[in-house]
């Protein structure tokens, strides 16, 4: 499957990035919990991941 | 109405808005009780601190962040759109001060339901709302003229900024409402 982009690229660094870092900051955070098992996580994780066509 | 077809928009003239905003969203309204909790509400900020004390603060700091990277006024009725679609009354009955201060209306958000055909609505809101209700929808399913359609409004770095803003509301309520499911549950076993 290839993925369109849905607009340009930022000519340098990333788009807003405060907010960004709060995104990965928050995102750390969840995967930090340790109230699932990993193998539980990461299929909930891929599962996001299709949900939302992210394909990381 | 189909309230997950996201009409086609007509493009209305670009209309200029601001990357980030200076007011603050956890602004005290203390002659309008109604306006409700800050962003995370208190509801799942209790649940947080009993379940997962350590996600407590940075989903407060990104609450805080979308609330002052976004529009206010055009964040408040998506938020309120996202609560109607999903069945979250209680999201529903919240205000964000930060909204308020920018003159969104009771009589406005009144007419929320009926945003394509009313004109209380300019197009940049109207193309923020259908692509919130597409968002919500079916996200996978969003198309590049979906986008295409809000960046007649909003430059590309706006734009990144309002689908995380999405992305960060949608998740706040449906988190809400899948630990209020499962707690309830817990109490009647």
């Amino acid at each position: 499957m290839t993925k369109q982009r849905k607009i340009p690229a930022p000519e340098s660094g990333r788009y807003q990035p405060q907010l960004g870092a709060s995104l990965d900051a928050y995102q750390d955070a969840v995967v930090k919990l340790n109230n699932l098992d990993p193998i539980t996580t990461e299929l909930v994780r891929l599962r996001c991941g299709r949900q939302h066509d992210c394909h990381t | 109405m189909t309230l997950l077809a996201a009409p086609r928009l007509q493009s209305g003239p670009p209309k200029e808005l601001d990357g980030r905003f200076s007011g603050s969203y956890f602004a005290v309204m203390t002659d309008e009780p109604e306006a409700g909790p800050p962003a995370v509400s208190s509801a799942l900020s209790e649940i947080l601190a009993m379940l997962a004390p350590g996600v407590q603060q940075p989903i407060s700091e990104l609450h805080e962040e979308v609330w002052n990277t976004v529009e206010p006024e055009i964040l408040e009725l998506c938020r309120l759109r996202i609560a109607a679609l999903l069945g979250d009354d209680g999201e529903a009955q919240r205000r964000a001060p930060a909204a308020r201060s920018a003159s969104l209306t009771e009589e406005k958000i009144r007419d929320l339901r009926y945003w394509p055909d009313s004109k209380r609505f300019s197009e940049a809101e109207k193309a923020c709302l259908a692509f919130t209700e597409q968002f919500v929808g079916d996200v996978r399913g969003i198309t590049k003229e979906d986008a295409d359609a809000v960046l007649v409004h909003l430059d590309p770095e706006a734009f990144y900024g309002f689908v995380i803003a999405l992305l960060v509301l949608d998740g706040h309520q449906r988190l809400m409402l899948a630990s209020n499911r499962v707690l309830d549950m817990e109490k009647d076993l």
